[in-house]
């Protein structure tokens, strides 16, 4: 699945490991998250939404 | 808790389990080289080994419900992997000892053969870091 996680990480200047410590996962989740090899849970999903402030369609795209 | 503290309390309890599941095996097998016990106690005694494997299981079940979901997937992919090499070597070689007479093979190296797999497995499957597009 297709996310702008990168964008908004970037947006606010934070590096994997702050936005991993932010959401209580590991880095590594984060990068397979954010280079589309792992789609987080819903619950994840709308963690990582609400962290940045936005939907959770503004972070994550489900079509091919 | 962090990924990090539950990875170190994992291989704080299985590194040492495992050590001793090995220690335990071998001395039970010395002792029976040597005639030392009675089958009665080696029966008895065979708790010892069986009892730090579930340990070891414990353990990771444990580690399981305590990282995140992504490096659980990982866990699962590696734990499966074992199984099923663990499954086909023992229905495999159990058919041939059935039809083809094959000459018996240990279920003892069954456990041994599961972690073994299981730890390659996980290693395959570890987090790459790639960048994101």
């Amino acid at each position: 699945m297709k996310n702008a996680i990168r964008q908004f990480r970037a947006d606010r200047g934070w590096s994997q490991a702050v936005l991993a410590e932010k959401l209580d996962i590991s880095r590594q989740s984060v990068n397979a998250i954010e280079t589309g090899r792992f789609d987080p849970s819903l619950p994840l999903a709308f963690r990582i939404a609400r962290l940045f402030g936005v939907p959770v369609e503004a972070v994550f795209d489900d079509e091919e | 808790m962090t990924n990090e503290k539950a990875t170190r309390r994992y291989l704080g309890t299985i590194i040492p389990a495992a050590i001793a599941f090995i220690a335990a095996s071998l001395a039970l097998k010395l002792m029976d080289n040597a005639g030392m016990l009675a089958v009665e106690a080696l029966y008895a005694l065979s708790i010892v080994p069986v009892g730090l494997m579930l340990g070891m299981f414990w353990a990771q079940w444990r580690y399981l419900n305590q990282i995140d979901e992504y490096l659980r997937s990982i866990q699962v992919k590696g734990g499966f992997a074992g199984l099923v090499v663990v499954l086909t070597v023992a229905t495999g070689w159990g058919w041939l000892e059935l039809a083809a007479e094959a000459p018996p093979l240990s279920m003892f190296w069954l456990n041994p053969l599961y972690w073994i797999v299981y730890s390659i497995a996980v290693m395959w499957f570890r987090p790459r870091d790639e960048a994101a597009a």
